[in-house]
């Protein structure tokens, strides 16, 4: 009786084994990496600006493979552009990334249609609470920018002003994910798991003292 | 759900709802456990000061096992202070394991003394685990900055995948049927 496919040993060394081949710092990796994550980042960013022609992008950051930098770009005439910070993509994104795929690689199931359901659904889970921490971080960056304007870009609109509590709460959010990454990706990978393939699961013990 | 009791995944009838339970309880309790860990304490306040007594405590342990292999090495607050310096910080002290580990025990439905020994031997075993990785990331430190680096991005998932063990074996031992008398 457990919570976890059998064979357990198994799937865990297969999962370690996974996880460390994925982590070797292989050449160009961080690279390619950095400019699908730029790619992505901006295709999202995209559909949620509204304040043209300022706006927000991500950059590959000059000299470090797997960093990106939020750069606040103002695209009207005198405007210029503001890099804003680095995010260091492969702790923040690529690991947790990596355990959830190797989590999900070595405990895949005989009934692959399911199987590839629910690893689908827990990545876009895993993607989204990725996509929240980043925007909570992003935010509270920029709020701090605009309230202490330091070039043209963020001296024409202010786009975020947050008080004490919200920075604090949206700090907090992206602390929290950032940190404890991994307890969430197990989590998002277990609940993926039940929910679209209880079957697979062994059962709890009933009852309880 | 079927006439014959069961959902249309397969799972037997109330099975499913047992584990979501589980799931539910458990991410309610590493939530807030990660929130508490993580939140951003004023740097001046009580819950820092605490923090960093705890990672001075953690710090002067690993010095203490390392100073067998390098009598040079001594720990100043946080820092380990050597051939090669570490600084235990807040990331470091495998708080992510204990979480999980803890939230999962919790949450998992087990008679209190079997939860305690879990946690309490759990919280030892994943202590002692990560006080290793730290005298290994040492070593490895003094003599590659590239393995060093890999080791100390690596180690911390690899981390939980060790305790993801840990808490299934538990879970069995508390599962186990009761011999006969």
């Amino acid at each position: 009786v457990s919570f976890a496919p059998k064979p357990t040993a198994r799937v865990l060394l297969v999962t370690a084994f996974i996880l460390t081949v994925a982590l070797v710092p292989w050449p160009g990796l961080g690279a390619a990496f950095t400019r699908a994550f730029c790619a992505v980042g901006n295709a999202a960013a995209s559909l949620c600006q509204s304040h043209p022609p300022l706006r927000f992008e991500f950059e590959p950051a000059a000299g470090h493979s797997w960093s990106t930098t939020v750069v606040v770009r103002d695209s009207s005439p005198g405007g210029g552009s503001v890099d804003v910070f680095n995010l260091y993509l492969r702790v923040l994104v690529y690991a947790p990334l990596s355990l959830f795929v190797a989590l999900s690689v070595a405990a895949a199931e005989a009934d692959r249609r399911a199987h590839a359901r629910a690893f689908a659904i827990g990545l876009a889970m895993v993607l989204g609470l990725l996509g929240l921490a980043i925007v909570s971080e992003v935010t509270v960056v920029l709020s701090h920018v605009w309230a202490a304007p330091t070039g043209a870009a963020s001296q024409r609109v202010h786009l975020v002003q947050l008080g004490p509590a919200a920075s604090w709460v949206l700090s907090a959010v992206y602390r929290t994910i950032s940190s404890c990454s991994y307890v969430f990706v197990v989590a998002i990978w277990a609940f993926s798991r039940w929910w679209l393939a209880p079957a697979a699961w062994p059962s709890a013990p009933q009852a309880s003292a | 759900m079927d006439p014959e009791g069961h959902s249309v995944t397969g799972a037997p009838r109330g099975r499913g709802a047992h584990d979501l339970r589980f799931l539910v309880t458990f991410v309610l309790i590493s939530g807030s456990l990660c929130f508490l860990y993580c939140a951003p304490w004023q740097p001046t306040g009580h819950v820092a000061g605490w923090l960093h007594a705890y990672l001075s405590a953690y710090a002067t342990v690993v010095a203490s096992v390392l100073s067998l292999l390098d009598p040079t090495l001594h720990a100043v607050g946080t820092t380990l202070s050597g051939r090669f310096s570490i600084q235990v910080a807040r990331d470091c002290d495998a708080a992510e394991a204990l979480i999980l580990y803890g939230a999962s025990v919790l949450a998992f439905p087990a008679p209190w003394p079997k939860r305690t020994a879990g946690l309490l031997a759990g919280a030892a075993g994943i202590t002692a685990l990560n006080v290793t990785r730290l005298c290994v990331l040492y070593v490895v430190g003094l003599h590659s900055r590239e393995g060093f680096d890999f080791a100390h991005e690596a180690s911390p998932p690899l981390l939980i995948i060790a305790v993801l063990g840990a808490f299934v074996a538990w879970a069995r031992w508390v599962a186990r049927p009761r011999p006969v008398t």
